[in-house]
C-alpha cells in the first residue's frame, strides 16, 4: 500500500465523518457542542475499528455466540449464586438510608417489569412497545378500587393482575396473528390509548391530576408504612415472580417459546401451537406487569398518567436489552443498572437520556444479545 | 354544514402534512422493511432547521430586500436540506451496519435514534417551546361563505400536492426513481440487474427525510411554535397514514395521510376533542386487525 492510499483511507474513515457530523450539527448545536459531537464520533469510530479487529462485535459472521456466563455456569454457581443474591438483598437495607432504600425498591419494581417483558422480548422475540400500559392498568386498578370502593391492597393485587391479563387478551388474541413489526406498533398504539384514557376519563381516574392518598398495605396487621418494610414486601413479590419465571423457562412451554424464537415456522412444523404459546406468554407478561403496577401505586401512594408514558416502555425494554434477552440474572442486573446509574450521575441529568439512547444503539451494534444474554437470534 | 366544511379544510391541512411525512415511512419500509421510528424526529429537526435559517435571515432581511415568499422558500429549503442531511447520516451510522442483523435489533436501534435526536436537539435548543418566525404573507385570512381559510393552509395544501405529484413523476418516470421502485419490490433482483442498493437506500432516506423537513417547516408556520418533542406524535400518526394507504405504497401514503387528517379533524369535532390523539391509534389498531395490507394494498400482509 502506498502512502497515498493509506492517507486517503484514513481521511475517508476518520476525518470525513467527524467533519460531516460537525457540519450538520452546527446549525442546531452551535460551534462548541458540534465540536464535542465530532470529537466523540471520532473516538467512537476508533473504538469501533478496534473492537471489530478483536472480533468483539456481535454482528460478525458466526451465528451463535459463546455463552458469556458459561465459564461460571456450573451447578454450584447456579445453586448458591441465587441464595447469595437473596441474602445480600435481605441484609442490604440495614446499611442504606431511606432514600437509597427507595431507589432500590424502584429498581426492584423495574426488575419485575423487565422480567415480565422479557417473557415476550427475550423468550419469544416479540416486541411490546406498550408494556407500561399494563403497569398503569394495575396501578389504576388499585387506585380506583381503593378510592371508590375501599378495596384493600391484597384484593387489588389479584384484581389488578387479572385486569391487566384480561385487557391484554383483547389485544393479544387478534394481533398475535400478525407479523412481528405490526405487533410492536399495535402495542405502542395500545399503550398510548391507555394513557390518553387515564388522562381524560375524569370521573374515574381524576384526569391529569391523578389519584392521591393510596394507602400502604397491611401484612399480619402491621402497616408496611416505612420504606424498609415496603422493601421487603416488594422483595417477596419479586422473588416469587422470579421463581415462577425460572420454572416456566424450564417447563415444556418454556422450551416451546425458545423454539419459536429461533424459528417459528420450524416450530409450527414440529407441532407446536405457536399462537397458543405466544398468547399464553403475552397474557402472563401482562399479569406480572399488572401486579408490579399495584405495588407501584401503593409505593408512591399516588398515581397519575405521567408515570405511564411511552418512554417508560422503552426504558423497561432497554433493561431487557442491556442485561441480556432471555436471561433472568441479566435482566435483573439490567434493571438495577438503569435505575441506580442515573441516580449516581445526577450531575449529568440533561445528558441522561442522550447517553441512554446511545447505549441502546451501541448495544444493538455490538452485542444485540445483551451483556449476559445467551444466544442471538437470527431471522434473516 | 359550515362546521363540517371548516373541519374538512382543517383536516386537509393536517392531512397533507401527515401525507408528506408518511411518504418517508412508506419509502423506507418499502426498501429495508424498517419502521423508522426516528422519522418523526427528522421532521422535528427540519422544523428547527427552517426556524434557525429564518431567524438568521430575519436580521438581514431588509438589507436583502427579501419578500415574504422569498423568506418562505428559503425556510423550506433550509429545513429540507437539514432533514435530508440528518436522514442520510442516521442511515449511514445507525442502520447500515445492522442491515444483516435481526429485525428486532434494527427496530430497537431506530427507537434509540429517535430518543437520541430528541435529546440532542433539546440540549442544543433548550427544552422550552420556540416561537416560529411569523410571515405576514401567511397570515392573511380568506372567508368564503363563513368558512375561514388562511393563506398558510392553502400553501400547505398546494405545496404538499405539488411535491407529491413531483415525487410520483420521479418514481415512475425517471431511471433513478424506477431503480428505487425496483429495489423496493425485490432488492436482490434489483442488485442482479446492476442497481447499487446502497445508493438507492441513501437516496430513499434523503428524499424521505427532505419531505419530512418540508412538512416540519410548514407546520412550524402553521402552529407558530416548535418543540423538541413534536416529532413523536406526528411521527406515529404519519405512520398510521402509511399503514392506512398500504405500507410500501407511495400513492397510498398520500391518500392515507389525507384520509387520516380528515378522520381526525371530523372525529375531534363530532365525537370528542379530548380523544383527538387517540383516534389515530384506534384507527391504526382496527386497521391492522381488519386489513393489515391497508386500504388499497395487497402485498405486505
Amino acid at each position: 500500500m502506498s502512502i497515498k492510499s493509506i492517507f486517503l483511507s484514513i481521511l475517508k474513515s476518520y476525518l470525513i465523518p467527524p467533519l460531516w457530523m460537525f457540519a450538520i450539527a452546527m446549525p442546531i448545536m452551535g460551534i462548541t457542542k458540534s465540536f464535542v459531537t465530532a470529537g466523540l464520533l471520532l473516538i467512537g469510530l476508533l473504538f469501533y475499528r478496534l473492537l471489530k479487529r478483536t472480533g468483539f462485535t456481535g454482528t460478525s459472521n458466526h451465528h451463535y455466540y459463546k455463552d458469556t456466563l458459561s465459564k461460571y455456569r456450573n451447578k454450584y454457581f447456579l445453586k448458591y449464586g441465587w441464595i447469595f443474591a437473596l441474602l445480600v438483598s435481605i441484609i442490604l437495607p440495614f446499611f442504606l438510608n431511606n432514600y437509597e432504600i427507595d431507589v432500590i425498591t424502584s429498581a426492584m419494581l423495574y426488575a419485575m417489569l423487565a422480567l415480565g417483558l422479557n417473557l415476550l422480548v427475550g423468550n419469544l422475540g416479540l416486541l411490546n412497545l406498550g408494556y407500561i400500559a399494563f403497569y398503569g392498568i394495575g396501578a389504576y386498578t388499585y387506585a380506583v378500587l381503593y378510592a371508590k370502593f375501599g378495596f384493600s391492597f391484597w384484593d387489588a393485587v389479584v384484581i389488578g393482575g387479572m385486569m391487566a391479563s384480561l385487557i391484554s387478551m383483547v389485544i393479544a388474541l387478534p394481533t398475535l396473528r400478525l407479523k412481528g413489526d405490526y405487533l410492536a406498533i399495535v402495542t405502542l398504539g395500545f399503550g398510548e390509548i391507555v394513557r390518553i384514557v387515564f388522562n381524560n376519563w375524569d370521573s374515574l381516574t381524576n384526569g391529569p391530576n391523578g389519584i392521591m392518598g393510596i394507602p400502604r398495605p397491611y401484612l399480619f396487621g402491621i402497616q408496611l408504612s416505612t420504606g424498609i418494610r415496603f422493601f421487603y414486601l416488594t422483595l417477596g413479590f419479586a422473588v416469587i415472580q422470579t421463581y415462577i419465571i425460572y420454572r416456566l423457562g424450564k417447563s415444556r412451554s418454556g422450551r416451546y417459546a425458545l423454539a419459536i424464537r429461533e424459528n417459528e415456522q420450524a416450530s409450527a412444523m414440529v407441532g407446536i401451537n405457536t399462537y397458543k404459546v405466544k398468547t399464553l406468554y403475552f397474557i402472563l407478561s401482562a399479569f406480572f406487569g399488572g401486579i408490579a403496577g399495584v405495588l407501584f401505586a401503593s409505593k408512591q401512594m399516588f398515581v397519575s398518567p405521567d408515570s405511564f408514558t411511552f418512554i417508560e416502555s422503552v426504558y423497561v425494554l432497554a433493561m431487557v436489552i442491556l442485561g441480556g434477552m432471555g436471561s433472568i440474572a441479566g435482566v435483573i442486573a439490567g434493571a438495577f443498572t438503569l435505575v441506580v446509574l442515573p441516580e449516581l450521575l445526577r450531575g449529568f441529568i440533561i445528558y441522561r437520556m442522550l447517553i441512554f439512547a446511545l447505549l441502546l444503539i451501541t448495544m444493538m451494534l455490538f452485542k444485540p444479545e445483551g451483556l449476559l444474554g445467551k444466544k442471538a437470534y437470527h431471522d434473516k | 354544514m359550515r362546521i363540517f366544511i371548516q373541519q374538512v379544510v382543517n383536516g386537509l391541512t393536517t392531512g397533507s402534512v401527515y401525507a408528506l411525512i408518511a411518504l418517508g415511512y412508506t419509502m423506507v419500509y418499502g426498501i429495508i422493511e424498517l419502521i423508522n421510528f426516528a422519522h418523526g424526529d427528522i421532521y422535528m429537526v427540519g422544523a428547527y432547521g427552517g426556524l434557525i435559517a429564518l431567524t438568521l435571515l430575519g436580521t438581514v432581511r431588509s438589507a436583502l430586500h427579501l419578500s415574504g415568499i422569498g423568506m418562505l422558500i428559503t425556510g423550506i429549503t433550509a429545513g429540507m436540506l437539514l432533514s435530508a442531511a440528518y436522514g442520510f447520516t442516521v442511515e449511514k451510522f445507525a442502520y447500515k451496519p445492522l442491515r444483516q442483523s435481526a429485525r428486532l435489533s434494527l427496530l430497537i436501534t431506530a427507537l434509540g435514534v429517535s430518543i437520541f435526536l430528541q435529546n440532542y436537539v433539546m440540549i442544543g435548543q433548550g427544552a422550552s417551546d420556540k416561537t416560529y418566525v411569523s410571515l405576514r404573507v401567511l397570515n392573511s385570512n380568506f372567508i368564503v361563505d363563513g368558512v375561514a381559510m388562511t393563506a398558510n393552509q392553502i400553501i400547505i395544501f398546494t405545496v404538499a400536492m405539488a411535491i407529491m405529484l413531483a415525487l410520483d413523476l420521479f418514481v415512475n418516470k425517471t431511471m433513478t426513481g424506477r431503480a428505487m421502485k425496483a429495489a423496493s419490490q425485490d432488492s436482490v433482483a434489483a442488485q442482479l440487474v446492476g442497481i447499487n442498493i446502497n445508493t438507492v437506500i441513501s437516496l430513499t432516506f434523503i428524499i424521505g427525510s427532505g419531505l419530512a423537513g418540508i412538512a416540519g417547516v410548514l407546520v412550524g408556520f402553521y402552529y407558530g411554535i416548535v418543540n423538541f418533542s413534536i416529532g413523536y406524535l406526528v411521527g406515529i400518526k404519519a405512520f398510521t397514514a402509511a399503514v392506512l394507504g398500504g405500507i410500501g405504497d407511495i400513492r397510498g401514503a398520500m391518500v392515507g395521510g389525507l384520509v387520516l387528517g380528515l378522520l381526525e379533524s371530523l372525529g375531534a369535532a363530532y365525537i370528542s376533542s379530548d380523544y383527538k390523539d387517540a383516534f389515530a391509534f384506534i384507527i391504526l389498531i382496527l386497521l391492522l386487525l381488519i386489513k393489515p395490507s391497508g386500504l388499497f394494498g395487497s402485498r405486505h400482509s
